[in-house]
């Protein structure tokens, strides 16, 4: 039995992101495994002890603030959850949560201090795309974890500072600091992208890693990939 | 003198863009403002300026209101093809001036943009400002809804009348702290809504403590019936309620008077009554206004079906990355009592930008697709795997899901694998390659 709590899910929840935990469940399910998502959100009681994949989100920039002013309650909690080796899911900015501080345009906000990063909101947009102010643009990336390419959407405003263990290489437009190609953040089971949307349904290949990571701990077997999930993403990347 | 060399001009290049067949609407605007940014501070608008914004149904309640103003004997100026930025409203109010600058008119009624609305409110206010809805909507574009709503919010002058659909919260919480006079509209529970809702998504708490709104009922999305647990904020009662809603049927009733609907999509039940609630606020007799919504000529709505292998084929605009147009899209096909294929696809998210990002299929219901009348989906465009995989993931029956990667097969798969009414619902590009389809097989 796995069981998985979607952090925030109805805060942290743009651009079809409860996708990611249909996508945890149904490739369990798929293994023959048992698993159960539990939703919790501000001010619910949550016993952490019990999830072996926490998954949060990317949300408005006004909802990841009233998220932050409750994970910071939680801080000793998720610290020791992390440090279990037990599997964190970050997507969009939902990263910024873990970091030093959030830089807005009118304040610093303290965010929980479990790594050393930091974030800094921006106004206007890098480079030219759809958007005015943000930074909006498909991208194909690599990974150590995996030799397969990871492909995704970014959708932000939130530049990061301070990071020595990306998760993902990519276009320097995309990356953190927008000044290298380091993009998101990995410590031990913690995976932190900007990638937003159903990240895992489009990543069949890196679901499979982390999932088979978070089954061997509990003794059990993760073989099966999702078929129809590989096919989407090998068609997509003959497309683009 | 200056400002009558301005208007000249715009008026000018107007007539010379025209004869030279390009884009009159637009151009002679930026001149105008080249010339003068301030310019139209400077004309004498007529009493009522009226905008109408939100995600979706703003063409549609802007085409409404025209009609029940012209009938009523208002001489109107509307920007007719949406054209909505700052060079296109100029062009529009300059041209229909007088070179003495008074608008020549007694209504100027603008769609507007939600995001391009603060540069025309800079230079005019309006009287009148009806806000639809806000919802996801081209997120590559657009961000978010919050952003939207705080755009919108930015805009709004002090003393402008707003009409508000309060089944969003979103448009409700533009009326916490506005300075003017407010009119809200809705509409009451019906075979439509529903109690729970998984997908609930946006404005889910209340803006002034933050606690969980509760809801009644939805409509869809987020419209519905909500209430904050202590109420400190609620939808109420609207001003204007569409009550008795019988959309099959096309019919609803507003404070006691039956009225026809022009189709039998819900939404037209929205903008019906936006339109309904603006009119009285403008002063529109409540007898009149009914005369022209239940006029014969707003009656027939144009749909668009046609015959194929002696089946009905009606197609529905696919609303990309804008969930819950597409989900009402989806759950009028479902509404309809026949048998049917359903046939999705999309060869890109947007016809205005480039960027391609399918998150959106993950924010729709597709998951109503389950239903013993929807016989197959045939699903088509680039995105179809992905598409094949969100069907899969809603869970329906694989041997009633057809992939056609090639257009040219679809004609064969339709006639020999497929059963009932024919529904396509595709990406702009995708529509012409299939009415070439309809056209090759009735040419035959």
């Amino acid at each position: 039995m796995i069981n998985v709590l979607h952090l925030y899910y109805d805060l942290l929840n743009l651009y079809g992101e409860n996708a990611n935990t249909r996508c945890i469940k149904r490739s369990l399910e798929l293994n023959k495994i048992k698993v159960r998502v539990d939703l919790k959100s501000i001010n619910d009681d949550i016993d952490f002890d019990k999830y072996d994949i926490i998954y949060i989100g990317q949300g408005s920039e006004e909802n990841l603030l009233l998220a932050l002013n409750d994970i910071n309650k939680r801080k000793n909690d998720l610290k020791k959850y992390i440090e279990e080796d037990k599997c964190l899911i970050l997507t969009g900015n939902a990263m910024d949560l873990f970091g030093k501080y959030i830089k807005t345009n009118n304040e610093k906000i303290k965010a929980l201090n479990i790594f050393d990063y930091t974030t800094e909101f921006i106004n206007e947009s890098t480079f030219k795309n759809a958007s005015k102010d943000r930074i909006v643009g498909q991208i194909e990336g690599t990974t150590t974890l995996i030799d397969k390419k990871i492909i995704g959407f970014q959708n932000r405003c939130d530049i990061n500072y301070n990071i020595k263990t990306p998760l993902f290489k990519l276009d320097e437009k995309y990356s953190n600091d927008l000044k290298n190609n380091n993009e998101g953040f990995k410590y031990k089971n913690v995976y932190a992208t900007h990638i937003i949307g159903p990240l895992l349904i489009r990543n069949p290949y890196l679901t499979d890693y982390m999932l088979k990571n978070v089954c061997e701990k509990k003794n059990l077997k993760y073989e099966i990939s999702d078929e129809l999930s590989i096919k989407a993403y090998e068609k997509y990347l003959e497309m683009i | 003198m200056w400002k009558f060399f301005v208007i000249l001009t715009c008026k000018f290049i107007n007539k010379l863009s025209k004869l030279t067949h390009h884009e009159g609407s637009v151009i002679g605007g930026y001149y105008a403002l080249k010339l003068d940014k301030n310019i139209l501070k400077k004309i004498k608008l007529p009493k009522y300026v009226i905008g109408i914004t939100g995600s979706s149904g703003k063409s549609s309640s802007t085409e409404l209101m025209y009609n029940i103003l012209t009938k009523n004997n208002y001489s109107v100026v509307y920007n007719k093809e949406g054209s909505n930025t700052i060079n296109a409203i100029t062009a529009l109010i300059l041209n229909n001036s007088t070179l003495f600058g008074k608008l020549k008119k007694d209504v100027l009624l603008m769609e507007l943009d939600e995001q391009f609305m603060k540069y025309i409110f800079k230079y005019i206010t309006p009287t009148h400002l009806m806000i639809t809805n806000i919802t996801r909507d081209q997120p590559p574009r657009n961000s978010h809804p919050e952003k939207i709503f705080n755009e919108i919010k930015n805009a709004i002058p002090e003393g402008t009348h707003l009409i508000l659909n309060t089944d969003d919260p979103f448009v409700n919480r533009l009326r916490i702290n506005h300075k003017g006079a407010i009119t809200t509209y809705g509409m009451s529970e019906n075979n439509y809504s529903f109690k729970n809702n998984l997908n609930n998504l946006d404005a889910a708490y209340c803006p002034l403590c933050h606690k969980k709104l509760e809801y009644d009922y939805y409509h869809y999305g987020h419209i519905g019936s909500y209430h904050c647990p202590k109420y400190h904020f609620n939808r109420g009662t609207p001003n204007f309620e569409a009550k008795n809603v019988d959309v099959d049927n096309k019919t609803i009733e507003i404070r006691d008077n039956k009225i026809n609907l022009p189709s039998d999509f819900l939404y037209t039940v929205y903008f019906v009554t936006g339109c309904y609630a603006l009119s009285f606020a403008v002063g529109i007799e409540e007898k009149d206004i009914i005369k022209v919504l239940n006029s014969e000529s707003l009656k027939t709505k144009r749909l668009e079906i046609y015959d194929y292998d002696k089946r009905k084929w009606q197609m529905l605009v696919s609303k990309n990355e804008n969930n819950l147009s597409y989900k009402q899209s989806l759950d009028y096909i479902i509404h309809q009592n026949v048998d049917k294929t359903i046939i999705l696809g999309f060869d890109n998210s947007s016809r205005r930008y480039k960027e391609n990002d399918i998150s959106w299929i993950w924010d729709i219901d597709f998951e109503e697709l389950n239903d013993s009348k929807v016989k197959n989906i045939i699903l088509i465009g680039r995105f179809c795997n992905d598409m094949r995989l969100r069907m899969e993931y809603a869970g329906i029956d694989k041997n009633k899901i057809l992939l056609v990667e090639d257009l040219k097969d679809l004609p064969n798969i339709i006639k020999n694998k497929t059963k009932g009414n024919i529904y396509s619902m595709v990406c702009f590009d995708k529509e012409i390659e299939l009415k070439k389809i309809i056209e090759g097989e009735n040419n035959d």
